[in-house]
């Protein structure tokens, strides 16, 4: 691999907003320092303003009375546009210190929480429930760790701005800071509680709205268009969407009311704040113990303050809130267990003779799950042999694979090769051992080559592309791309060209071979083909893993019979074994279930006459 | 393997976004909406008018500071108008956020209803149309744009420009320059706003494709389509440095562009400050020499903040979401616009045969015809399959003799009416079928079963019957609460299925449902041979009185037929009994023989 510069660690365990700053901090020391400098110089503006708006106005007063020349107007003039212009000036400087931890943050996130998505155990992503949660945990990563960093700046500097002021107001008029400090504790007090509130019910109305939302999406979606205009049953969907949102809406607007009535306590006990802070200075300013000009300069700071009190308190709280939700779903991401050896390479193999794979009572159950899928299933596939494993749908064929290629590795009992446990093989060493076309094989809308190429990571042959090209019988087309190899696949890609089903599968299969691994497994590929397709599939990957270990999966027994030997899998184990004949003769479940096939494509008895 | 031509789809005007979605939105509850705006005005009022109050206050304050006492209670009043009138327009405010958010959710629904309901009446064939398809997908974003956009408009028009008037007003009747004080801020705000949006819709025009790409990257190693290959290739290293190469480009070009409006609004802030400095020179000088009041600076003094933040409201809040909200209100009227099936509703007969004539059919935007030039017809309680190659027309075939799709050319006739002339679901009440891309519902085994033909009373038996017929019940499959079990992870107690038994159970709903006509298209590519051979033999007995289809791509299920159609390039190559064509010699022989010979004894 290239040098690259070595990502931050996510952290395992619970994630608190703290805890994203720190992240932020991490990623860029530099523009985080910077930005918490802009802050607190941001902190300090609004008391410059207060002192030069004061000294200009009492000022301009004291010309107007003609106590002072009018040119005694520069000065405070001159330094309350400095203050004006720094303002203007760290804004826009706060502006690029945010753009710039922007990038940097959003990059390196996106980067770290790609390389731990693809770390994770396969487990995880085919359970739905664990696949859903890492959806929403990697949702715009970047983003919202640095919405978070940098929120929690400034609701510190929030905190700062009111107690520093609160004790500014105190040093003037000791009793308007009693007033001060009297609204702003039940107010940040029912600022917090509507933001719980807020949180309750969004977790409440989420799980309905989940309900809700299916119902619509039968109606809306193309998915289910051939059904419902079939079935008609658009009504009845509409009907249950209806019930379900009418009641999440009460729920809301429920809520909101409630809220609605603590902000309004919450606002007008700042706003009587207010007015006694203003006041008392007023009389202050009676008693000839503070000037218009600060009178004037608080009238304006002290609205910051109100609001800041009013507003800006229950935001952080209700945003903090909603924060919550994704901050659980990111500690338990987190904490999501890692495949070790996930993201190597693969090792060489290819001078590796195995021998044998042998499975030794073998049982797995799908985590989370009850039901034993593989149960003491025993059998050994040997080097140089094509084995077809057959069975009835869900009968744990594909598991066989997924247990041979290192994806799920929680099996009781024991699987060797050449001997050796599975469990001791690095990850890079199964890798190198299989080459697996999977049913739902990938499509990777990458150019032509590269896509071929994945097959071997370790090599960058072109001609070997061309090579299985041919071999393939992908020639023609991929002389009908427009830039040859470099093609991108698919639509991803502006200039991308997509392909037909059955050259996506060749692709596929090209893939494999290029990757030319002692083991090439072939599970389920004809599915979606017609049967010319699906003999030319068979009979292609026969001819190319010739004098190779090959498996193949298929509950077509037709299909079956290239094989070596037919292992037919039945109740998670190894029913019987054989060659087609010995299992025709035998007349096992495999004698019956190729009769049953068979006889489709029999001539039936009576017209046998006809004929 | 063409290339794509872009074709742009047809713009819809600002006014037009307005007059085909504002009037719904409204009529959800014109009381609510017109109490709302009430409020707004007042608000604007409100807040205009504190700048006279602030005009009395401070006046009374250097009164005092002037006289060494004597008005306190002049200002005491005066500010407990200023905060008094700030409460009352807080409480308003949240009098209009409770209506509003009434309002919005009765909007919404209405919306939401009329955009179902204008579902119901769409062809089939739009759903083929990419662009359309588009649309229809962001109608719903549409649709709540639409709403924030009469939102900004309620706003704009009630708000800020009242308040805008009465502030020029007082400042005008104070001395007609203070006017040019509010263009002296307005001026440069303007400017800023139109050049940087400007630079962002260049950028995003750019950046799109590279974001597609990138997030392509990752879903490569993460996506469930993907992952297991992805490892067991050790393909990761590749994804991410491809990621991470696109990704460093669009970072830049990002860069590129927040350094120039950050540039840009340094600039715009300066003019600003330029402005303001004139102001309060200005403010000075009138003071001075006695063209304004004190309190009249004062007020002037402390509201050119205020000015300025309504006008960033203006421009960087309304006009920004308006200008992001226009183009999903384009697709959402586009949709609105889409045109409606207009086929008769008419009752046919139990018994349906079905005429087709010289019938050729297109998708849209492709040049090859699905269907060319086909000929036939089906006798009631008749069993037809329909077999051929991948992308030889079948399915199309199908949904063209179901009136689903009309014919571009030719006429399908059921029980003598044109397709052309009767809407789909005249045919849908008498028919069932069990499409290829059956889709699952994350619904009980009930309420799946059910939603076939939901009118009828559901009963145990019926229930069973259906599943009966897909081959399984609950209690075989392990469902832990029988029909009433949720067949999805996502909701709670639910239980995830396998492609088999979901396929059974859009095979049950098919025969849940009460029909004349049936179809069953390649609904067995993930259930096995033996529940197949099953399955097919039930369908056999249950359509014996029923006009019924298969279409398959095996051959081997379809010897049950009264007729075979076989297709090839969207034509009838051959059509016959079995018998029939394998004595042909012609294509489907070579098709059977090409599967038969997996079953043959050794040669």
């Amino acid at each position: 691999m290239k040098k690259e510069k070595k990502l931050p660690e996510l952290k395992r365990g619970k994630w608190r907003l703290i805890d994203c700053f720190l992240f932020d901090f991490k990623v860029s020391p530099f523009g985080m320092t910077v930005f918490i400098l802009t802050n607190v110089l941001w902190n300090a503006l609004p008391y410059l303003r207060l002192f030069t708006t004061a000294s200009f106005v009492d000022t301009a007063l004291s010309v107007l009375r003609g106590d002072s020349p009018e040119s005694a107007i520069i000065f405070p003039l001159v330094s309350l546009f400095a203050v004006f212009f720094s303002s203007s000036l760290l804004q826009t400087l706060e502006q690029t210190v945010r753009d710039m931890l922007k990038t940097k943050v959003w990059t390196v996130t996106k980067e770290v929480f790609f390389k731990k998505q693809a770390s994770l155990k396969y487990r995880y992503i085919e359970d739905s429930k664990t696949y859903d949660l890492i959806g929403r945990a990697c949702s715009e990563p970047g983003g919202r760790m640095y919405d978070r960093g940098t929120r929690v700046v400034w609701m510190a500097w929030r905190v700062m701005f009111i107690i520093s002021l609160i004790v500014t107001v105190f040093a003037k008029v000791w009793w308007s800071g009693l007033i001060a400090i009297a609204a702003a504790i039940p107010a940040v007090v029912m600022a917090v509680r509507s933001g719980l509130d807020d949180y309750k019910t969004y977790f409440e109305v989420e799980k309905d709205s989940r309900y809700a939302d299916r119902y619509k999406s039968f109606v809306m979606t193309k998915d289910y268009l051939e059904e419902r205009t079939t079935f008609g049953y658009a009504p009845y969907a509409v009907k249950k969407w209806r019930e379900a949102k009418l009641g999440i809406d009460k729920k809301n607007l429920k809520t909101q009311v409630r809220n609605s009535r603590r902000e309004n306590i919450i606002t007008s006990l700042t706003w009587v704040m207010y007015g006694a802070i203003m006041i008392s200075l007023a009389f202050a300013v009676g008693r000839g113990e503070l000037s218009a000009g600060f009178f004037i300069g608080f009238a304006n700071i002290l609205n910051t303050l109100r609001w800041n009190i009013g507003s800006g308190v229950a935001w952080d709280v209700r945003w903090s809130a909603q924060a919550k939700k994704n901050l659980g779903d990111l500690s338990e991401f987190s904490q999501l267990e890692e495949q070790e050896g996930a993201l190597d390479t693969p090792a060489d193999m290819s001078s590796f003779n195995f021998g044998k794979i042998e499975f030794r009572d073998v049982s797995f159950k799908y985590p989370g799950t009850d039901r034993y899928i593989l149960k003491n299933c025993s059998f050994t596939i040997n080097e140089g042999e094509h084995c077809a494993f057959v069975g009835v749908n869900g009968a744990g064929k594909t598991t066989i694979t997924k247990l041979l290629t290192g994806l799920y590795d929680e099996y009781e009992g024991d699987i060797t090769i050449g001997g050796k446990n599975l469990r001791d093989f690095t990850y890079a060493e199964i890798k190198g051992m299989f080459s697996v076309v999977f049913q739902d094989f990938a499509k990777y809308q990458i150019p032509y080559g590269d896509a071929i190429k994945l097959g071997d990571v370790n090599r960058d042959s072109d001609e070997a592309v061309l090579r299985v090209t041919d071999e393939i019988g992908l020639s023609d087309a991929l002389e009908k791309l427009h830039s040859g190899v470099r093609t991108p696949l698919g639509k991803a890609a502006e200039d991308g060209v997509d392909l037909s089903g059955g050259e996506w599968q060749r692709v596929a299969i090209a893939r494999a071979l290029y990757g030319n691994r002692p083991v090439s497994i072939l599970d389920e590929p004809t599915a979606a083909l017609d049967p010319i397709a699906e003999s030319a599939v068979y009979a292609l990957f026969k001819k190319v893993t010739e004098g190779k270990s090959a498996v193949f999966i298929t509950h077509r027994l037709g299909a079956a019979r290239i094989a070596d030997r037919i292992l037919v899998i039945d109740g998670g184990a190894v029913a019987e074994s054989g060659s087609h004949d010995e299992l025709v003769k035998a007349g096992g479940i495999y004698a019956e279930m190729f009769s049953t096939q068979k006889s489709w494509y029999e001539d039936a008895p009576g017209e046998e006459a006809v004929s | 393997m063409k290339k794509k031509d872009i074709n742009k789809k047809p713009r819809v005007g600002f006014f037009k976004c307005v007059r085909n979605t504002i009037p719904i939105i409204i009529g959800a509850s014109p009381g609510l909406f017109a109490l709302g705006c009430v409020i707004i005005v007042v608000q604007s009022i409100l807040a205009s008018a504190q700048i006279y109050v602030l005009e009395f206050a401070f006046n009374g304050v250097t009164a005092i500071s002037e006289a060494g006492g004597g008005a306190v209670l002049d200002i005491v009043l005066w500010l407990a108008v200023y905060a008094g009138s700030f409460i009352f327009a807080t409480i308003l405010g949240q009098i209009a956020n409770r209506t509003d958010t009434d309002f919005m959710y009765r909007a919404e629904n209405r919306q939401t209803k009329q955009r179902f309901d204008k579902m119901a009446k769409l062809a089939p064939i739009i759903f083929e149309d990419t662009d359309r398809l588009d649309d229809i997908e962001k109608s719903s974003a549409g649709a709540d744009s639409a709403r924030s956009l009469l939102n900004t408009i309620k706003q704009i028009v009630l708000y800020h420009i009242p308040y805008f008037v009465v502030t020029s007003i007082y400042l005008a009747s104070r001395d007609p320059w203070l006017v040019a004080s509010l263009l002296m801020i307005f001026l440069p705000t303007l400017l800023y706003q139109y050049l940087v949006k400007k630079i962002y819709r260049d950028k995003e025009d750019k950046a799109a494709p590279d974001r597609r790409l990138s997030a392509h990257y990752i879903e490569c190693s993460t996506s469930e389509k993907f992952f297991k290959e992805t490892r067991i290739l050790g393909g990761f290293g590749y994804f991410f440095r491809s990621f991470h190469v696109l990704w460093a480009r669009i970072m830049k070009l990002d860069r590129s562009v927040w350094l120039k409006d950050n540039w840009m609004f340094f600039l715009a802030e300066l003019l600003t400050f330029a402005g303001k400095m004139g102001v309060y020179y200005m403010l000075f000088r009138f003071l001075l020499v006695g063209r304004i009041t004190m309190g009249e600076f004062a007020a002037v003094f402390t509201s050119v903040n205020t000015i300025e933040d309504k006008l960033h409201q203006l421009f960087y809040g309304s006009f920004a979401s308006a200008s992001r909200d226009l183009p999903f209100i384009e697709n959402y009227v586009r949709y609105l616009d889409f045109p409606e099936n207009d086929g008769m509703e008419v009752e046919l007969p139990y018994e349906i045969g079905i005429d087709v004539r010289d019938v050729s059919f297109s998708y849209p935007n492709t040049e090859e015809p699905a269907v060319r030039g086909v000929t036939f017809s089906v006798k009631p309680r008749e069993t037809v399959a329909i077999v051929g190659e991948n992308g030889s027309g079948k399915s199309t075939l199908i949904k063209l003799l179901i009136g689903y799709y009309r014919p571009d050319g030719g006429d399908v006739k059921i029980c003598g009416w044109n397709t052309k002339e009767i809407s789909f679901s005249s045919v849908a009440r008498r028919l069932s079928a069990v499409y290829q891309r059956y889709p699952h519902y994350a619904l009980t085994l009930k309420e799946n079963l059910i939603i076939g033909q939901y009118e009828k009373e559901s009963t145990d038996e019926n229930m069973r019957e259906a599943c009966a017929m897909a081959g399984f019940s609950p209690e075989e499959e392990w469902l832990p609460n029988g029909f009433d079990t949720m067949l999805s992870r996502e909701f709670d107690d639910g239980v995830g299925l396998s492609g088999g038994q979901v396929q059974r159970v859009s095979i049950a709903r098919g025969f849940y449902r009460d029909s004349s006509i049936i179809i069953l298209d390649e609904p067995t590519a993930a259930i096995d041979p033996i529940e197949e051979a099953r399955i097919y033999g039930r369908f056999a007995e249950l359509s014996r009185d029923k006009t019924s289809f298969i279409v398959t791509h095996r051959l081997g299920s379809v010897r049950l037929a009264d007729r075979i159609i076989m297709m090839k390039d969207g034509k009838i190559a051959e059509t016959g009994t079995h018998d029939e064509l394998m004595a042909k010699d012609g294509e489907y022989k070579k098709m059977f023989d090409s599967q038969r010979q997996w079953y043959e004894d050794e040669a």
